[in-house]
């Protein structure tokens, strides 16, 4: 089980009554973003789109902290964390496909060269 | 009542969740059946093995309370995980893709570099050999050449002896012919037998050669040399008037005289020789002055036949 998801079932038996502020989901939101902004997300196509909703969602779960919307502050941060994974996904395929394909393509021109 | 109540809101939750579970988890189920059924399962066991667990948890949740907020963010969660996991096993071919293609790029590099060194070597062979072959060409020209020109030299030669050997022809056939204008010229047994006059070389009883008779003996001596091989025999004779002896040392100092004169002329001293006759070989009759005229005389014998032994 993930850490978010102790943190969720958590949330279901914690019933009413107040939460303390998610800081270590805030933590793990903010980290996992910025893994995503190291694995390039920012120039990935199929990525970019993740990592902007991770943000928002980072944001607007600082804003309900402020407001003592902790609980939905934390909801926030579990698909800002789960967005941001995925940004990270995304861009180490499309940036390595990138690559592979380059790698190809240069191999290729080089046979080609090597045939004449 | 109230029990009742509840048990039936709890049915019909129940039904509710039997037959619409959230958008969220209908998400997360296609996610995860697309990415169970796709490259993952070999390439990103891992991944897949978590987003099946945040699935079980989302199902779980739903379960237990299917209305809750917190089953859609983890089925959320959950979906975003299977794609993940799609995006690893991507990741992962891609990863081998780029090892492949790099291994690839080395060896394409490596053959081309052998095919440049080959190239190269290939090149220096060519230039090598061409190297070779001119130089072969040139000494073949060379030796082509000076072939060429010792056979025109051989040639000019041959050409040169042949044109020399007409003009010692043609001199000797002209020399005879003035030979033949101021001497009696004849074939005999013993040879070509140029007879001359004795009054027109000698002053009479004398062996002194006259000036006037310079001339005739140079043309002599011009056709003897043109019978390189042949040996000579001068003879000196005389009429019957007077002694025999005194004809026999007349005529002697006659063909000595002649033969002198011959032999300083140009004429091979080994080759010529010279012998008195006297009266013995009279070539008309003594009786008449004419007859006497005739046979005092000095015969050159051109012998070839001698030269051939």
């Amino acid at each position: 089980m993930t850490r978010a998801s102790v943190g969720i079932a958590m949330l279901l038996f914690a019933g009413c009554g107040g939460t303390a502020p998610p800081t270590r989901a805030l933590t793990s939101a903010s980290e996992a973003i910025g893994a995503a902004n190291q694995a390039g997300a920012t120039t990935a196509r199929s990525a970019e789109q993740y990592l902007a909703t991770a943000r928002r969602e980072l944001d607007d779960a600082r804003a309900r902290i402020d407001e003592g919307d902790n609980r939905g502050a934390y909801r926030l941060l579990v698909r800002a964390k789960a967005d941001a994974d995925l940004a990270t996904a995304l861009a180490r395929r499309e940036h390595l496909q990138n690559e592979a394909a380059e790698l190809g393509q240069r191999a290729e021109a080089l046979r080609n060269q090597t045939r004449f | 009542m109230r029990i009742s109540q509840t048990l039936g809101a709890a049915a019909i939750f129940l039904a509710a969740c039997a037959t619409a579970p959230p958008r969220e988890l209908v998400d997360a189920r296609a996610a995860y059946e697309h990415a169970s059924t796709g490259p993952a399962t070999a390439l990103a066991p891992g991944h897949l093995a978590v987003a099946r667990d945040q699935l079980a948890q989302a199902e779980n949740a739903y379960a237990s309370s299917p209305r809750s907020p917190v089953v859609r963010d983890l089925a959320y969660a959950a979906e975003r995980q299977a794609e993940a996991a799609d995006a690893a096993a991507g990741a992962e071919q891609a990863r081998r893709d780029k090892a492949a293609a790099q291994a690839q790029l080395a060896a394409a590099a490596t053959q081309n570099r052998q095919r440049a060194l080959s190239a190269e070597q290939e090149a220096r062979q060519a230039q090598q050999q061409a190297r070779e072959a001119q130089q072969r060409a040139a000494s073949e020209s060379a030796r082509l050449s000076a072939e060429e020109q010792a056979r025109t030299e051989a040639e000019a030669a041959a050409a040169g002896e042949r044109n020399a050997r007409i003009r010692a022809e043609q001199q000797s056939a002209a020399a005879m012919r003035r030979l033949e204008e101021i001497a009696s010229v004849r074939e005999e047994a013993r040879g070509r037998v140029i007879t001359l006059n004795g009054s027109v070389l000698f002053a009479s009883g004398t062996a002194t050669i006259l000036p006037s008779a310079r001339q005739r003996l140079d043309d002599v001596a011009l056709a003897l040399e043109h019978e390189p091989r042949a040996r000579f025999i001068v003879e000196g004779h005389t009429d019957s008037r007077g002694s025999d002896t005194t004809n026999l040392k007349l005529s002697d100092a006659r063909a000595h005289a002649v033969r002198e004169y011959l032999v300083d002329h140009g004429v091979d001293a080994s080759r010529i020789v010279a012998v008195g006759k006297g009266e013995e070989s009279p070539i008309a009759t003594n009786a008449t002055p004419e007859g006497r005229a005739n046979n005092r005389r000095v015969e050159i014998v051109i012998n070839r036949r001698q030269a051939e032994r």
